[in-house]
């Protein structure tokens, strides 16, 4: 039915000469140089870069259950953000208290609600994210990170 | 002809919106990050999330970047930070059934010469392919099944096979697979 049923052999020796040559030249998945290609254009160049200075899963010495609470500090200038996800929920901070928040994914971006002392809530989102905020009338933005 | 630039330039220029410059990056330097990657002993999926993180601290940590030495080091601790992360999260301590394509036996070195001119043509080929066709047989060529095939590139798991079969046919067109088949008839 198929055409493979046609020439099966042929397509077996193809498909392992490419298997092969996959090997020998460490080819990356062609999705993932297409990510890469396309990375680009998730640069923002609004607001301070807040990079993690904390991440309590590479921190520390031994290894820990999966089901503890993992906490992210992230920091520029005077601002600090800490994000603690358990499970489904992270909760965070920003310090000093911001004006704004939001949550940016790859595809869309959201506000959210900010107490003020600088504590929110959200779900922890699918794939990559990063927190945006607004402190002082300064953005900061934070490295993107994965909870799940 | 633009000259060649470069790391310091190149990265300069995509920070500034130069998406050529950045492409040029991820050509040069993909092979280091993945070789990084998956050499750490993670699923496959999780070596893919750690490649992707990768190249994001990239862009966004560029300023403390300056030569390609750096660049190659840099690469290797954030893969390493990415990827016990991604350990300590599933508690896992033994590497897993890890897919590193770059550990097999190594052939004596006349074998090893002609596979490797052999496996230059073949990716040469390959990368003629369009987008789905090299995904299609990317994943046929490590074993993936039809369901893992069909989930990747959004199709029917019906379809996969007769697809697979198509891509197949065209990567045979190619001049450079005719050599490949014709030299090991």
């Amino acid at each position: 039915m198929s055409d493979a049923d046609d020439a099966p052999q042929a397509d077996d020796e193809l498909l392992a000469f490419l298997g092969e040559a996959i090997e020998d030249t460490d080819a990356v998945p062609p999705w993932l140089t297409r990510f890469a290609n396309e990375s680009h254009r998730l640069l923002s160049l609004e607001g301070e870069l807040a990079a993690i200075v904390s991440d309590s899963l590479v921190d520390a010495g031994e290894m820990r259950s999966g089901a503890g609470v993992r906490t992210i500090e992230f920091a520029v200038d005077g601002t600090t953000v800490r994000l603690e996800v358990d499970g489904a929920e992270i909760r965070g901070t920003v310090s000093p208290a911001p004006s704004e928040v939001h949550l940016v994914s790859e595809t869309d971006t959201h506000s959210i609600q900010v107490n003020q002392r600088g504590f929110f809530q959200f779900d922890t989102p699918a794939g990559l994210f990063r927190i945006v905020a607004v402190v002082d009338g300064s953005v900061i933005r934070t490295d993107w990170v994965r909870f799940s | 002809m633009a000259p060649e630039r470069s790391t310091e330039e190149l990265l300069e220029a995509a920070v500034g919106g130069d998406a050529v410059a950045w492409q040029q990056l991820v050509e040069q330097f993909q092979p280091a990050v993945w070789g990084a990657t998956s050499r750490l002993g993670l699923r496959q999926t999780e070596a893919e999330e750690v490649f992707q993180t990768v190249w994001l601290r990239l862009i966004e940590r560029h300023e403390t970047i300056r030569d390609p030495a750096r660049l190659a080091g840099w690469i290797k601790t954030v893969a390493r930070n990415e990827g016990l992360a991604i350990l300590r999260r599933s508690a896992r301590t033994e590497p897993s059934d890890v897919i590193d394509l770059a550990t097999n036996a190594v052939d004596g070195p006349e074998v090893h010469l002609i596979r490797r001119a052999r496996s230059e043509l073949v990716m040469a080929g390959f990368r003629q392919l369009s987008e789905r066709c090299q995904d299609v047989l990317y994943m046929s060529a490590n074993k993936k099944s039809y369901v893992e095939i069909a989930e990747k590139v959004g199709l029917n798991p019906n379809s996969v096979s007769s697809i697979k079969a198509r891509c197949l046919e065209t990567l045979r067109s190619f001049s450079e697979i005719k050599q490949v088949m014709e030299t090991a008839e």
